[in-house]
């Protein structure tokens, strides 16, 4: 079914209500800067988003009140366009050839620039976004190390995730392991960086994800609108609608957490919950692949570790969260009913108290059970 | 659009209410084998049948896809090294087709090497597993199949599809010619029942079926048919006024199973004690995933109405196959399935949700996009007609069991 212009019009009026960004890819060939890999472009003239559109995608934006995140390519903007993107407050995100160009750009580190000495001394006081390939993932801590005392953040983007096995989980565990002591050091020295995969979870009190499609939309240079630029590069009927017309997303309700089975109860709340990499995996927006909730589960057992580790560094711990001890590692297999999941089970471990709502439940079963058995009574009575 | 099998839950729930201090009526008791615990593989050993139903959601039947056995060995033997995956106290083989009895010679050998692999293995399903068969009956008495239910008679339990009155069944169930095939099936019914006195049948309704409704099940329980399995097609096949006829006819049925007693024996599904409550909780209906489905190439489906053959509009949804096993990412939707996360609201909060059924391969086929998480609502006014109708019987039904002669006689065991 095909939206017709009106109602794809309407669902920019809609915007200020979820919608807050607009990532903008101005060329075919932009740095890939989260789990989906670009390939095969390059950067051209013609691959570059015109000028004009552009031109409109900004005018969109300030009128939408949307905040714009700008990914560049492998060549700097010609200056026009640099001017037109100016013409609003935005982020940009680049590849490290670019980094000297812009300084307030986040800079996109794939694995082999990492042990580059230029890409230390671009990263100093910046936003890093790290993708590592899954061959790096055995010596991930080495390399991120050095980056500790240098960036101001850095976002880990383990790539290919899909295809982990088992033996890569426990690898990536070690890794989040071997993170945890010049982490901790870093922190009581007062000068470490967020690391997104450790320390996320310490700060958040809710789930926190990506919301592709639900708090920002991606424009393709062509000005076609995507979830997120994941889908950008393959299925070309997975767009949304595009600038000029609007934008409608069918079944939008599957990329919120209320329609996501396994996301709502779980509370890796740090996760991407990549609604990309679910499609991926299980073809369902909504359901993530074992391995992402295995790997953000040992993210989060890793964040509890390192919160006991800063405690006993002296360091004041009292306004990070404590993510309790949980008996599993995929939420999955504590759904009821999803018995038959294969199990990946952490080591064993005390269950957690009930919540509150688990108590809840319990106490409105038990009265359930009470009232049938009072009607019975009644019944038999009369 | 003939259904699925009926969800082992209904089953559990029929037994919800058997000690209420009253007789127990047919409509009381639990049928389901194993307590609807049991994995279910089922097995599509053909496409091929002799007829061709007009609500058949087999839409591509065909003669030249056959299972070898060299696929059914393998699958076979993954389930059986697979322990860890398949947990499952007990196993149903669920051979279906097209029809099943047309390669009845496949199904003795399949049937023989499991036997042999779970006793060589010491598979604790060598003692807990079921040879079943849904058929459309015209085969029933042929020399070999009965050779085979002979050989495997504690293990076997096989449904006749017989939809009804000559005129619901050759209304539907028909032959390329189009012609009914009732006669070829009802032959062979005394010799079902003679082999399987509580066996059932299920009864598939479209539009054109409805006012043969009453007529049909009455049918069915006087050929000695007891349990009537009953359901109404999926898709979006309704009109205006199906659900005051399909409540009419249900209304018939309950006057007709209280005035003549015929409540203590036979059952229809249409009329149960939980049907029309609010939804007890947050639970899938659809076993679609739990269960599993090999085509004949050896490709595994969470259930046959995903496989290629079933599908109308969508490409069919694998989740693996014999050899390289079942791929634990492409079955999880599968498992994560619940209530709210795949209905639209007025279906969350529906106060008469209770029974109100769907069919996950359905959902698929008709969703917006490729998703098995977009509830089809195509039969939400038949299910209140059901729902109005069902309190109609057990009110009558009550008031007759509640009766001082009535609670004098002993319940049927």
């Amino acid at each position: 079914m095909t939206p017709s212009p009106p109602a794809r019009a309407d669902a920019w009026n809609r915007v200020g209500l979820d919608l807050q960004q607009l990532i903008v890819l101005t060329d075919a060939a932009a740095v890939s800067f989260c789990h989906y890999r670009n390939r095969g472009a390059r950067p051209t003239a013609a691959s570059r988003m015109p000028l004009r559109r552009l031109s409109r995608v900004v005018a969109l934006a300030n009128k939408r009140k949307l905040q714009l995140q700008f990914v560049l390519g492998a060549e700097p903007l010609p200056a026009a366009h640099e001017r037109q993107i100016d013409q609003a407050p935005h982020v940009k995100i680049a590849p490290l050839a670019l980094a000297r160009r812009y300084r307030d750009a986040v800079i996109v580190l794939d694995g082999n620039d990492l042990a580059r000495p230029d890409a230390i001394r671009q990263a100093r006081a910046r936003n890093l976004i790290v993708r590592l390939e899954k061959s790096q993932i055995s010596h991930a801590a080495d390399l991120l190390i050095p980056y500790l005392n240098a960036a101001r953040r850095i976002n880990v983007v383990p790539l290919d995730v899909e295809q982990y096995g088992h033996a890569d989980v426990e690898e990536y565990r070690r890794q989040l392991q071997a993170l945890e002591t010049p982490v901790a050091a870093a922190c009581a020295a007062g000068d470490a960086a967020e690391l997104n995969v450790l320390s996320d979870r310490l700060s958040l009190g809710r789930m926190n994800n990506c919301g592709a499609g639900v708090h920002h939309l991606t424009c393709a240079p062509d000005g076609q609108l995507y979830i997120c630029p994941g889908f950008c590069y393959g299925d070309k009927s997975a767009a949304v609608g595009n600038v000029e017309e609007g934008f409608e997303i069918r079944n939008a309700q599957l990329l919120g957490l209320d329609h996501a089975p396994i996301c709502r109860t779980c509370d890796a709340f740090h996760c991407k919950r990549c609604v990309y990499l679910n499609a991926k995996a299980t073809r369902e927006l909504n359901t993530p692949s074992w391995q992402q909730c295995v790997l953000a589960h040992h993210e989060r057992n890793a964040s509890r570790s390192l919160r006991d580790a800063l405690a006993r560094l002296g360091v004041d711990v009292s306004r990070l969260m404590t993510p309790p001890e949980l008996p599993y590692l995929d939420p999955l297999t504590a759904l009821p009913g999803a018995a038959a999941a294969p199990r990946v089970r952490a080591a064993a471990a005390p269950a957690p108290p009930p919540s509150d709502r688990e108590i809840l439940l319990k106490i409105l079963k038990v009265q359930e059970e009470i009232l049938a058995e009072l009607k019975k009574k009644k019944g038999d009575r009369s | 659009m003939r259904s699925p099998a009926p969800n082992s839950q209904v089953g559990e729930r029929n037994t919800a209410f058997a000690a209420s201090g009253r007789r127990r009526t047919a409509f009381d008791r639990s049928r389901d084998w194993e307590g609807g615990k049991a994995k279910t593989v089922t097995m599509i050993l053909t496409e091929n049948c002799q007829l061709r139903c007009r609500y058949c959601y087999l839409v591509g039947k065909n003669s030249h896809h056959r299972m070898s056995f060299d696929v059914a060995r393998r699958t076979v033997d993954y389930l059986l090294r697979e322990r860890e995956l398949f947990k499952d106290r007990s196993l149903i083989w669920d051979f279906m087709g097209g029809e099943p009895f047309l390669e009845i010679d496949l199904i003795d050998r399949i049937s023989d090497y499991f036997k042999r692999q779970a006793y060589e293995t010491g598979h604790w399903w060598f003692d807990s597993y079921r040879f079943s068969f849904a058929t459309n009956g015209i085969l029933y008495d042929e020399p070999r199949v009965q050779r085979y239910l002979e050989k495997n008679f504690r293990h076997v339990s096989v449904g006749i599809t017989i939809d009804g009155t000559p005129g619901k069944h050759n209304l539907q169930r028909v032959y390329p010619d189009g012609r009914g095939s009732y006669d070829d099936v009802v032959r062979n019914i005394p010799l079902w029942l003679r082999q399987f006195p509580e066996a059932s049948t299920k009864v598939t309704i479209s539009r054109a079926d409805l006012p043969h409704v009453k007529d049909s099940i009455v049918h069915l329980w006087e050929l000695g048919i007891k349990n009537i399995h009953a359901n109404v097609v999926f898709e979006n096949a309704w009109d205006a006024d199906s659900d005051k006829i399909l409540e009419d006819q249900l209304l018939a049925l309950a006057d007709h199973i209280v005035d003549y007693e015929t409540y203590m024996e036979h059952s229809c599904s249409f009329f149960a004690r939980h049907i029309g409550r609010p939804n007890p909780e947050n639970r899938n209906w659809c076993g679609a995933g739990k269960m599993l489905a090999v085509d004949h190439a050896g490709v595994f489906y969470p259930c046959v109405r995903f496989a290629a053959f079933s599908l109308q509009n969508r490409p069919p949804l694998k989740i693996g196959d014999c050899v390289a096993g079942i791929d634990a990412n492409l079955l999880r939707p599968f498992l994560a399935l619940d209530l709210v996360s795949q209905s639209p609201p007025e279906c969350i909060e529906c106060d008469i949700a209770a029974g109100c059924a769907w069919c996950q391969g359905a959902n698929y086929d008709f969703a917006d996009t490729a998703t098995i998480y977009q509830r089809a609502t195509y039969i939400c006014r038949l299910h209140k007609a059901r729902v109005r109708a069902n309190r109609y019987f057990w009110d009558r039904l009550d008031r007759k069991l509640a009766a001082p002669e009535e609670r004098q006689r002993p319940s049927t065991p």
